[in-house]
């Protein structure tokens, strides 16, 4: 009987009516190791049924399961089934690992042959293997994706000579300041004597300038300061949480002056300024606002800058004060 | 095919023949790089374009370079975990080549879109097997064959593999093992 269980069922133990481990199956035997004549409920602590505490709680539950923990191994856990054997006056149990047998096979250097041909376990491991491979695989199609349509949205969203933002990005940002009530000012920038540099020069002197444009941009503003070009000549930079009237114009003029620095392409000047306007916008709690206003108040600070003698800053409130 | 195939290609070519061989294979299938995306499909003309472009590129057989192929398939580092996956078919070469008969079966599990000749074992006398596979990919059988030299080599099993004709859409690749324990196998831990 034994020897067939040897081969059929190799995690097999048999444990007699006064509680001593008799026979261990080969493989159960290299994870318990030496223990023929020890207490079985001193190797194994018995968590369910909850009410095995002694041998005679077994017979209780002969026919039914149990579970387990090793009490060397405390994570290691195994469920059996439990049978009383009159003729071997023993029971008869058949402990497997359930769930966590991947890691109780590395614990205790478990191979193909520790598993009878019938049994699933290496079928289990396979696929637990073959389903992570196949994942990580999916995984990484997802990262490359993911890389390559952050990259086309940021094309999108910018302008390819200056790579500066564009008129789209413009709009999200607005759409995303307006809604969350956030404070903010908003410096437009039309370039004086650019039209002249392109016609005489070329375009080529003209993207010069521009790229010269967007590097003074970068250089003197912060870095969550949104720099657009709205097309053309003209850009736009927001200023998320800067209203100070005073730094708004040093900024403003900063700009000019960088602007204005001399560009040399192919040999030849290329020297433009700016007429810069600034509108504020200071929110008040539970105020809403649409941003076309703002963007056609901002534009006539810049009309206003140009009307004065270009290469200046205006303000809306001078354009209001002008008017009103 | 699905691109995981190309992909194997490509790391084969990229590891035994180096990037340039590989640019200069791609040129000659008129394949662009990021046509190669191990998870999606592609036509099966792709994977022979290949095929066809590293055979002049290498200027090698194209029977001996899809042999490579295959052992490359199953050769640590880069084929660590197809060989792994593998080595689950039998604790010996012998169990193993009997499980070839699931191979099918076993990448329908991990790839179900990796839609593989089928395969079926019959074992002529203890030392004999033939494996018949369908002729529905062009080399499988060549690819195969070095495969499983390569997984007898990891058993520590010496065999010999012979490749038989074209015979009714089928190949029969015949297996002779000359001596189970000829060498000391890789260890194939089961935990990973």
């Amino acid at each position: 009987m034994s020897d067939v269980l040897d081969v059929f069922c190799p995690f097999y133990m048999r444990v007699n009516a006064s509680g001593q481990i008799t026979r261990l199956g080969p493989s159960l035997a290299k994870v318990l190791g030496p223990v023929v004549g020890a207490e079985f409920l001193q190797i194994c602590g018995v968590t369910r049924p909850a009410d095995i505490k002694t041998v005679s709680d077994l017979a209780e539950h002969a026919g039914g399961k149990i579970s387990f923990y090793l009490r060397d191994h405390p994570d290691i856990r195994m469920k059996s089934l439990i049978c009383f054997d009159q003729e071997l006056d023993a029971y008869v149990l058949n402990p497997s690992f359930g769930i966590g047998v991947q890691s109780a096979i590395g614990r205790f250097g478990l191979t193909m042959t520790d598993f009878t041909t019938t049994d699933m376990v290496p079928e289990l491991l396979y696929l637990i293997e073959a389903n992570q491979a196949a994942m990580q695989a999916s995984k990484r199609l997802t990262i490359r994706l993911q890389g390559a349509k952050a990259v086309a949205e940021e094309q999108a969203h910018s302008d390819t000579l200056t790579g500066l933002k564009n008129r789209r990005a413009l709009e999200l940002a607005l759409d995303h300041l307006c809604a969350h009530g956030q404070s903010f000012s908003m410096l437009q920038m039309d370039l004086d004597r650019f039209k002249a540099v392109n016609d005489t020069l070329g375009h080529a002197a003209g993207d010069a300038v521009l790229l010269h444009v967007a590097k003074v941009m970068r250089r003197e503003t912060r870095q969550c300061d949104i720099l657009i070009r709205l097309g053309g000549d003209e850009f736009l930079i927001i200023l998320p949480d800067l209203i100070d009237d005073k730094r708004l114009s040093q900024l403003g003029r900063a700009l000019i002056r960088g602007i204005e620095a001399p560009v040399f392409f192919d040999g030849n000047l290329c020297q433009v300024s700016a007429s810069v306007g600034i509108m504020t916008y200071v929110s008040e709690p539970g105020s809403q606002t649409g941003y076309d206003d703002l963007l056609i108040q901002v534009d006539q600070a810049v009309y206003a800058a140009k009307n004065a003698g270009r290469g200046c800053v205006r303000f809306v409130s001078d354009v209001c004060s002008t008017i009103c | 095919m699905l691109g995981v195939v190309n992909k194997a290609i490509e790391q084969f070519v990229r590891t035994t023949y180096g990037d340039r061989v590989w640019q200069k294979t791609t040129q000659l299938a008129q394949v662009a790089d990021s046509d190669i995306e191990p998870m999606l499909m592609y036509s099966d003309e792709l994977t022979y374009q290949l095929v066809d472009g590293l055979i002049i590129s290498t200027g090698k057989q194209r029977q001996d370079i899809l042999d490579d192929l295959g052992t490359f398939l199953v050769t640590p580092p880069h084929g660590r975990m197809v060989r792994r996956l593998l080595r689950f078919g039998g604790a010996t070469f012998e169990e193993f080549l009997g499980s070839m008969a699931d191979l099918n079966d076993r990448v329908a599990l991990a790839l179900p879109d990796l839609d593989l000749p089928s395969i079926s074992i019959d074992v002529r006398a203890t030392d004999r097997v033939v494996i018949t596979v369908e002729n529905r990919i062009q080399g499988f059988a060549n690819v195969l064959q070095g495969l499983l030299r390569a997984m007898a080599d990891d058993y520590g099993t010496l065999v010999f593999i012979d490749l038989g004709q074209i015979i009714d859409g089928a190949v029969e690749l015949e297996v002779i093992l000359i001596e189970q324990n000829f060498a000391q196998g890789a260890e194939f831990n089961l935990a990973g």
